[in-house]
């Protein structure tokens, strides 16, 4: 038996075994819910479709009244391109604690931490990464990160919340990604040299300091308002040095990586919009202070620079959601990259139906491009819930948005809970 | 839960409301009379928790059911509410809380891992697909922002209108329907900004113990303008617990288990 169908079968074999201790474990004892969800794509760039199957099981123990075992075992399929084709493991498994010392509870283990009012791309939600790809078709999920999450109730209106990891837990960028994304961009150059790049080989510098913040929040009559302060790094990699390796085997690009410190000193508030009634209005503000950058002679990173979205929400009488706001700098945008963006996401209710259209649109007001995505929710049955969207993106390829063209296409998922 | 006892709220403050200020005879009975009476006839509790069965009716008859558990208790005339849907598993977790009579509401979305608040302007909104909006969860009744008038007496009931003088209630009336033999609220209409009968809750079964004492068992809602419909059929209430001090926060909202 190959190496390779050794280890298939390897992950076979771990799968099934999670996945009956699982259920066994939640028949005895635990409490559990399944999503069986799959993900369809159309890329009309790459004319090709992808496919992806997860089934998350979510599981939770009680201990005690005020102590408990939570977690989820995530299976996944898929054959997207850079995409792992079988994946396996818990994405968060963690003691939640209350009342640990009066007033005081604890999160301990591979958790998620949400910080930020916004909706989403929160310049303030910096201890999970996302799966690296940006989307307008829905909500991105975070990944769990090894940690303890503390809050400490000063009073029913103020609590402090501290954060400590012990490691950083990256964006998942897969290498061959990574690999040929700098082949693209650095083979070109050195070709003009008369040296051929016959392949590239990745490193990391490992960071050094823990990762931890903390915040304070207090609701006021008509607002929640947060101030917090992060320390910790970026999650997804720079470039740190590059050097050219002359081998037997061919001449290897070796592409150091590594993830630079940055600071980041925040303030979040929901509540009430100031005369518009029925609005809610949310908003983040990053202040970010980054460590100094440089690859190639050239600074990536060096002064400090903000980042924020404030948005507002409202439900017309007609039941049409409405979520708009104003963003500074997306979430791949760093210092002078950052730039202005107006976005929109509309759904509407349809009364007595089982159809959910949808509109989602970002639109740069550097240069004009933008993204868009038309959606219609169906709910099958109370527990099956199908999505198509479509993507369709304007401007310039190398615009800010117009990027994001191979995500063109069509998008459809099925979720099925039970 | 928390729409069930948000109806017997409703019920009971309307027909504290109504009681508190009209002067007006009915079989030689006074508004303050007939609101004894029913406050007489209601259980006094600190707080209470409510499991209850909710059946959503849209106007094709499609149903669908939800469990919900709410808990519940008024301080210093402030309704503090916490609701937790327990099924199905579309809504299972999803959370809300309510203070001060439903000025501060913060929602709790397990699958986001945090709460969101929620404008006290957006109150009219509809919760979570039923018929119930944000703002009839949370209103409170019993002050004395309404005007109250006797309108009719009939061989079964009183019919009384109450007025809200407080503009940010979105509603411009409410025609209560009390159970002349029992004193309880059998019906009320809800009126629009625009006057427009807009919604009815109905008292369909009511539980009466031992001393008189009555606890409404299935409520139903209906939308008149969507004919849509939402039942509650309570199944279980426990009154005066012992709930911490800050039960009714952000902080519950975030347990696994209430």
């Amino acid at each position: 038996m190959s190496k390779e169908k050794l280890l298939n079968f390897s992950k076979v074999v771990l799968f099934t075994l999670s996945f009956l201790t699982i259920i066994s474990r939640a028949a005895l004892s635990f409490e559990s819910s399944q999503k069986l969800f799959y993900q369809g794509s159309y890329s009309l760039q790459q004319q090709k479709i992808n496919n992806t199957v997860t089934l998350k099981i979510d599981y939770m123990q009680e201990i005690t009244n005020d102590l408990f075992f939570q977690g989820d075992l995530i299976l996944r399929t898929s054959n997207k391109e850079y995409s792992k084709p079988f994946l396996i493991g818990p994405n968060e498994f963690y003691l939640s604690a209350y009342d640990v010392l009066e007033n005081l509870d604890l999160k301990i283990g591979q958790i998620i931490t949400r910080w930020g009012a916004a909706d989403f791309f929160s310049p303030l939600d910096n201890f999970n990464p996302a799966p690296p790809e940006l989307s307008l078709t829905g909500n991105q999920g975070k990944i769990g990160a090894l940690g303890i999450n503390a809050t400490y109730y000063i009073n029913s209106q103020t609590y402090l919340q501290a954060v400590l990891l012990p490691r950083l837990e990256t964006s998942p960028y897969p290498d061959e990604y990574l690999e040929d994304s700098y082949l693209t961009q650095f083979k070109p150059l050195y070709q003009k040299q008369g040296i051929d790049i016959d392949a590239v080989e990745l490193s990391y510098l490992p960071t050094k300091n823990m990762i931890w913040g903390v915040q304070l929040n207090h609701t006021f009559p008509t607002f929640d308002v947060g101030l917090s302060y992060y320390r910790g790094y970026y999650m997804d990699p720079f470039p740190a040095n590059l050097d050219v390796a002359f081998k037997p085997t061919g001449n290897i690009m070796e592409v150091t990586l590594s993830y630079p410190a940055r600071q980041v000193l925040g303030l979040e508030f929901q509540g009430d919009f100031p005369g518009i009634e029925g609005a809610t209005l949310r908003g983040d503000l990053a202040y970010i202070i980054p460590e100094v950058w440089m690859f190639q002679g050239e600074k990536m990173l060096e002064k400090p620079y903000l980042q924020t979205i404030i948005s507002a929400d409202y439900t017309t009488d007609s039941n049409l959601y409405l979520n708009g706001g104003f963003i500074y700098g997306l979430p791949f945008e760093r210092g002078t990259q950052c730039s202005p963006y107006l976005y929109l996401n509309a759904k509407k209710e349809i009364t007595n139906s089982d159809f959910s259209p949808s509109y989602t649109a970002i639109l740069s007001l550097k240069d004009m491009s933008m993204g868009n995505a038309i959606g219609i929710d169906y709910q099958i049955s109370k527990n099956v819930l199908a999505t198509l969207s479509y993507v369709f993106i304007s401007g310039d390829v190398n615009s800010k948005l117009g990027i994001l063209k191979p995500s063109q296409g069509f998008y459809f998922s099925l979720e099925w809970l039970f | 839960m928390s729409y069930i006892k948000r109806f017997f709220y409703i019920v009971f403050l309307f027909i504290l409301i109504l009681l508190l200020n009209y002067s007006a005879s009915a079989e030689q009975l006074t508004v303050d009379e007939i609101i004894n009476r029913v406050k007489e006839n209601q259980i006094e509790y600190e707080n209470s928790r409510t499991q209850a069965e909710m059946v959503i009716i849209d106007k094709n008859g499609k149903t669908e059911e939800r469990e919900i558990i709410m808990y519940q208790k008024e301080e210093d005339d402030k309704i503090s509410i916490l609701m937790r849907f327990l099924s199905p598993k579309n809504v299972e977790g999803v959370t809300l809380l309510s203070l001060d009579n439903g000025d501060k509401i913060q929602l709790f979305m397990p699958a986001y891992q945090r709460t969101r608040r929620i404008s006290g302007t957006t109150k009219k909104d509809n919760f979570m697909g039923t018929d119930f909006s944000y703002e009839d969860l949370g209103m409170d009744y019993q002050n004395d922002d309404y005007l109250k008038k006797l309108l009719e007496e009939t061989e079964t009931q009183f019919i009384i209108e109450v007025i809200p003088m407080d503009e940010d209630i979105n509603y411009s009336k409410f025609l209560l329907y009390i159970n002349k033999e029992q004193f309880y609220l059998d019906k009320v209409e809800f009126f629009d900004l625009e006057g427009t009968f807009t919604k009815m809750l109905e008292i369909k079964e009511v539980k009466i113990d031992e001393e008189g004492k009555n606890t409404p068992t299935k409520i139903e809602i209906t939308n008149i303008i969507d004919n849509h419909k939402t039942i509650l059929n309570i199944k279980d209430i426990e009154y005066d617990l012992q709930l911490a001090g800050d039960f009714f926060s952000i902080r519950t909202m975030q347990k696994p288990k209430l």
